[in-house]
């Protein structure tokens, strides 16, 4: 009996039967891609942050600023 | 090989993964369904991994004028944050936002947005400027994100966006990418006749598998507009009407046009039934063996009754050609409509 297969950790705690059908193989490159996908969001949101300031009346930015800051 | 609706989900998942739908070629085996929850996953997964950050620009925009913002929008933040952001913005002041920006700015947001976290937002924004928007999507053949708005437009905006689209295989096109097709029956309910028509015209005509497609989203859109598409094709010139046929046979596709026949009144049907192209033994044997088939007969039946009584005949012999289970049935269909008659 074949074991159910580990979904990938990139869709933890979403269940997803479909996904029994890839193998191991395919479920790596599936959740490789979402990591690079995250890691694309990520990056942009970086840059996003930093020009979006400049943009920023200056009497508004320390303001945006603090709500930006975690 | 995967069908047109496969085909689109791999081209949305790819988008969301910043990939090519080739690199995806490995779900292909996966159905429509679970590729639509795959991609609902993998979109809540990319939202929920920096929702606080998307949530703090959204509330940091809130200190700045609208014009301000916009400006940033298009300078700084760029598409796909735009579109993780916006349904998370008051609607109306997301609306006041998207007015400001650029039609081919708001088309790259629109491709990256998941249309139904922004409906709100949708009916705020002027008609004309959602129809300019659409004509850029159109203008760049985006008829997979258009197929994503349909349900989430508001009546105003989609008589617009008819009224603007003259194509009629772009609408057509559009069709086949809607995730419900129960959706559509709003926008067929907005086209008029004529404009049904050169739809199902531009289905026959491709050489592509559209009038497989087509099809398949006539059977699939609510009754009553079933009814009516199914109406004006029975109504088209005897050329067209052969050329139906013709095609139905050479794809196999009678088990999907048996229930549209079904719709059509008496005399459609005695139009339908008085095609020179039915009265071919190659052609009444795939109508049978559909019906057959599929538990068609009901549908066949009030079609047989209408053509010439040589056409009858020689549909009968081909049924008993196809054998005792087939002449069985056919009998046992014949006994229902009797006794129902």
């Amino acid at each position: 009996m074949s074991k159910p297969r580990a979904l990938p950790a990139e869709l933890r705690g979403r269940p997803m039967p479909a996904l029994d059908t890839l193998d191991d193989a395919q479920i790596d490159t599936l959740a490789q891609l979402i990591r690079e996908a995250r890691r694309h969001q990520q990056q942009q949101l970086r840059h996003a942050l930093d020009a979006a300031l400049t943009h920023v009346p200056l009497l508004l930015r320390g303001a945006v600023r603090k709500i930006l800051s975690p | 090989m995967a069908t047109l609706a496969q085909q689109a989900e791999l081209l949305k998942l790819a988008r969301l993964l910043r990939t090519t739908p080739e690199r995806l070629g490995f779900l292909a085996k996966l159905d429509v369904m679970a590729l639509r929850a795959l991609r609902a996953h993998v979109t809540a997964t990319l939202f929920d991994a920096d929702r606080d950050l998307f949530q703090r620009l959204a509330a940091s925009s809130k200190l700045l004028p609208a014009a301000v913002t916009a400006l940033i929008a298009e300078k700084a933040l760029g598409p796909l944050l735009c579109a993780r952001i916006a349904g998370l913005l008051p609607a109306q002041r997301a609306a006041d936002i998207a007015t400001r920006l650029d039609d081919r700015f708001l088309a790259d947001v629109c491709i990256e947005l998941d249309p139904r976290q922004v409906r709100a937002l949708i009916a705020d924004v002027p008609v004309n400027r959602v129809v300019a928007v659409a004509l850029e999507l159109a203008r760049r053949r985006e008829y997979i994100t258009m197929a994503r708005f349909v349900d989430c437009l508001p009546q105003p905006a989609l008589r617009g966006i008819i009224e603007a689209l003259r194509d009629d295989t772009v609408l057509l096109r559009i069709g086949f990418f809607v995730e419900d097709p129960a959706a559509l029956g709003a926008v067929i309910d907005l086209l008029p006749a004529t404009r049904l028509r050169n739809m199902i015209v531009a289905a026959l005509d491709d050489d592509a598998a559209l009038w497989a497609e087509a099809l398949a989203l006539i059977n699939a859109i609510p009754a009553e507009q079933r009814r009516r598409v199914a109406s004006i094709a029975a109504a088209l010139d005897d050329a067209h009407l052969a050329h139906l046929i013709e095609r139905t046979q050479a794809q196999d596709l009678w088990e999907w046009l048996l229930p549209i026949v079904a719709e059509m009144d008496a005399a459609h049907h005695d139009r339908l039934a008085h095609v020179p192209a039915l009265a071919d033994d190659g052609v009444l044997e795939a109508l049978i063996l559909a019906a057959d088939r599929k538990g068609l007969y009901p549908q066949l039946l009030p079609l047989v009754a209408r053509m010439d009584a040589a056409v009858q005949t020689r549909a009968a012999r081909v049924a008993e050609r196809l054998g005792p289970a087939v002449v069985q049935h056919l009998n046992q269909a014949l006994r229902g409509v009797a006794a129902t008659a």
